[in-house]
């Protein structure tokens, strides 16, 4: 008796420390069919709604997001996957990354477009992003209360492991947006026999630039943009990302364009980028700890410690240790894509490219069987979300269950 | 002065240059071009690279003693690796330096914190340094009870014991405003402390800055209090024991020594004047058995110049709390 109130004490003491930002205590357990009509008229109202919140476009992370939910979109994707005697799978538990503020949000529709109940934890960072989405949501939740119990937002502090077992005992899967830390900490808390996880383990890109299909140097508009969409990949999320390249890797022999591109990036760094004083302190240690562990440094370039370039020498034992940050990339010269066949293994994610036909990357990666790649993309695009399926995971299959009927 | 010590430290890179291959690795690589003709176009390590890498300038054998901080946020201690001989030597410079303050005599001394804190926790402010350093000075040694709290009976014993000498109170700002001004029960005492007595401490103000305690707040409050004037801060790194910065009784700036100099850079690196803020690059003539002459903290600072009677003593500086941590943008950790 005391035991059993010393439990349910210890449940309400747990519940206090959970800031509920949409939802409540109790735990609802529905599943729907994928992309059913009612969840795309919810999202595309909620894409309206939050374009509303959104005022003047202030965030430009916002905007993406409104732009991926509308309407159109939602109906191009519905025809994308064959939803015949689909269903959710019922509670999704959503784990999202500290440091992207709209990531929570993309996570929590791919759990309602394929018919779950969703939990999702957001970053305890106090991001003006979730704030607006989760205005946008509530606004839209009054008009269509339908999916009041599929959708509960939380926030809580990580260490507390209480909280993260609660939730996870009742899902039936539980997305894990890593990084390597974060699934093996939030692994040691089992779910039901039948649950799974599907985690995004740290991860590192890189860019292929063809040197000889930059029609003319001269022509600065294609180098602008060029510039811009690399600028996109890289800076705008201080190289975090798992798709935003760390190594580029030049291949062509017109080498004079590498010295005008880094040059141009500068430039345009120098307008664009907000700059924080820790981040030149950081990325200076950063460069040095590569310098002393890594021996296929060659020569080191900095453009007024906004731009750090580290030419490799060879590329033989590149592993996923030379990562960069806030502008600080590797880069090798290389006669062909063989160069790849060294080092790309399964903690690889993106290429981002120029100048080559896609097919080229693909067909090479395909015959040379190569252990890592799921993405290639052309630079500028790093970041886009074509469909539900995202580093390496098909999400729409991943969350539903299909029902055989013979 | 300057000259002379521009071609210490410029022997000193020389020697750690040939000593240490690490050193060299990244001497060669990032300066160069760089000919080293003054103070400023000396190499600078950033001090949290002593955390992920063993840098020594002697062979294994020699090491004598490692000096660990555990680190501030990631909890990675710096790895400082000392020979008998630089042992020895940055002990005497803190014991030379110290003794300008307060005399050679050896004192009874009150650490104003617990052993294991002082001894463990978070520090490249020098906290483990500063207590390895300063209870040289110490006669005999008085400390808080395991969670943070005075016994009243064992430091009345202590006090009855030195009866009329003077004691130095010792520790970390915070702890000194926490623990003296806040905690510290006077009617709980039997006997006066010398009013002769010095405090010490250091650390850091951005707790107490928060709190709205100034330093002079904080000196006032001080000798309201325990009546005790003789109140010194001091600033410093593990990196670099020896040579510390004590500030000015009058100014409250922190004044560099023979063995030290200051040098502030923006964000590009590129070397400020007077009054203007930005991280602060600490030298130091002293560390012979591992490259931490001269270091580039995340600390804000600048040097200023005003008339006080310390110009003469060497550079001043004020320091103005860490580079705030910036929010991240991208997708990896919770």
């Amino acid at each position: 008796m005391v035991e059993q109130l010393s439990q349910k004490l210890e449940v309400v003491v747990m519940f206090k420390k959970i800031d509920y930002l949409i939802g409540g205590p109790k735990i609802y357990n529905n599943s729907d069919n994928p992309f059913s009509k009612d969840i795309i008229k919810f999202l595309s109202n909620f894409s309206i709604q939050l374009n509303k919140e959104n005022r003047y476009s202030k965030f430009a992370d916002i905007s993406s997001l409104v732009f991926w939910c509308r309407e159109k979109n939602l109906i191009r994707l519905k025809k994308k996957y064959n939803q015949k005697n689909k269903i959710g799978l019922g509670i999704i538990f959503h784990i999202t990354p500290s440091n992207v503020p709209t990531n929570f949000c993309y996570s929590l529709i791919f759990g309602l477009l394929t018919g779950n109940t969703n939990i999702v934890k957001v970053p305890s960072q106090k991001f003006d992003q979730i704030k607006i989405i989760c205005d946008a949501l509530k606004k839209t939740m009054k008009i269509y209360p339908r999916f009041n119990n599929q959708i509960k937002i939380i926030r809580y502090d990580s260490e507390e492991d209480q909280i993260t077992d609660y939730f996870s005992k009742r899902c039936a899967v539980r997305i894990i947006w890593g990084g390597d830390k974060t699934i093996q900490k939030v692994r040691k808390f089992e779910l039901k026999p039948r649950s799974k996880d599907i985690t995004f383990s740290n991860r590192y890109s890189i860019s292929l630039i063809n040197l000889d299909k930059i029609n003319n140097p001269k022509n600065k508009n294609e180098i602008k943009i060029l510039i811009k969409n690399f600028y996109n990949d890289t800076f705008l999320n201080d190289q975090n990302a798992c798709t935003t390249p760390h190594l580029i890797i030049w291949l062509g022999k017109r080498k004079k364009f590498i010295d005008i591109f880094w040059n141009e990036l500068l430039n345009f760094v120098k307008k664009n980028y907000d700059h924080q004083s820790i981040n030149f302190f950081e990325k200076y240690t950063m460069l040095l700890n590569h310098i002393l562990r890594l021996d296929n440094i060659g020569k080191f370039i900095n453009y007024e410690n906004l731009i750090y370039r580290l030419k490799l020498k060879n590329i033989n034992n590149l592993n996923h240790l030379n990562i960069g940050k806030w502008g600080l990339f590797f880069e090798f010269n290389s006669k062909n894509l063989k160069i790849l066949n060294s080092f790309i293994n399964e903690n690889y994610q993106t290429i981002t490219y120029y100048g080559f036909p896609k097919k080229k990357i693909l067909d090479h990666i395909l015959v040379n069987k190569l252990s890592g790649i799921d993405r290639i993309v052309p630079i500028g695009q790093s970041m886009n979300m074509d469909d539900l399926f995202w580093d390496g995971h098909d999400l729409f299959s991943a969350l539903t269950r299909e029902i055989k009927v013979i | 002065m300057t000259k002379n010590f521009f071609h210490k430290i410029n022997d000193l890179n020389k020697h750690h240059y040939k000593n240490s291959p690490s050193y060299k690795k990244i001497v060669d690589i990032l300066f160069h071009e760089k000919k080293f003709q003054s103070l400023n176009d000396i190499p600078y390590l950033p001090v949290n690279l002593f955390k992920h890498n063993d840098l020594k300038s002697i062979k294994d054998r020699d090491v004598f003693k490692i000096l660990k901080s555990s680190g501030t946020t990631t909890g990675i201690p710096s790895r400082i690796f000392l020979d008998k001989k630089n042992a020895k030597k940055q002990s005497e410079v803190l014991n030379l330096l110290l003794g300008r303050l307060i005399g050679k005599k050896r004192f009874p001394m009150i650490i104003v914190g617990n052993k294991s804190n002082i001894i463990d926790k978070r520090s490249f402010d020098a906290k483990t340094a500063a207590v390895l350093g300063f209870s040289l000075f110490a006669k005999e040694i008085f400390y808080l009870n395991e969670s943070n709290e005075i016994n009243y009976e064992g430091l009345n014993r202590f006090i009855k014991k030195n009866a009329n000498e003077r004691f130095i109170l010792f520790g970390f700002t915070f702890d000194i405003y926490q623990i003296l001004i806040n905690d510290f029960k006077l009617k709980n005492l039997k006997y006066h402390l010398n009013s002769n007595s010095i405090i010490i401490h250091g650390g850091g103000w951005k707790k107490l800055e928060n709190k709205k305690i100034s330093k002079k707040k904080l000196n006032f409050l001080l000798s309201s209090k325990f009546k005790i004037k003789n109140i010194i801060n001091y600033y410093g790194l593990i990196e670099q024991t020896g040579s510390i910065f004590f500030d000015c009784k009058i100014c409250g700036s922190f004044v560099t020594s023979e063995y030290s100099d200051i040098i502030i850079r923006d964000n590009n690196f590129n070397i400020l004047k007077s009054n203007q803020k930005g991280f602060v690059q600490l030298l130091s003539s002293l560390p012979t058995s591992y490259p931490g002459h001269s270091i580039l903290t995340e600390d804000i600072g600048e040097i200023v110049e005003n008339n006080c009677k310390c110009k003469k003593i060497g550079k001043r500086f004020l320091i103005h709390g860490r580079t705030i941590k910036s929010e991240v943008r991208g997708c990896s950790d919770v």
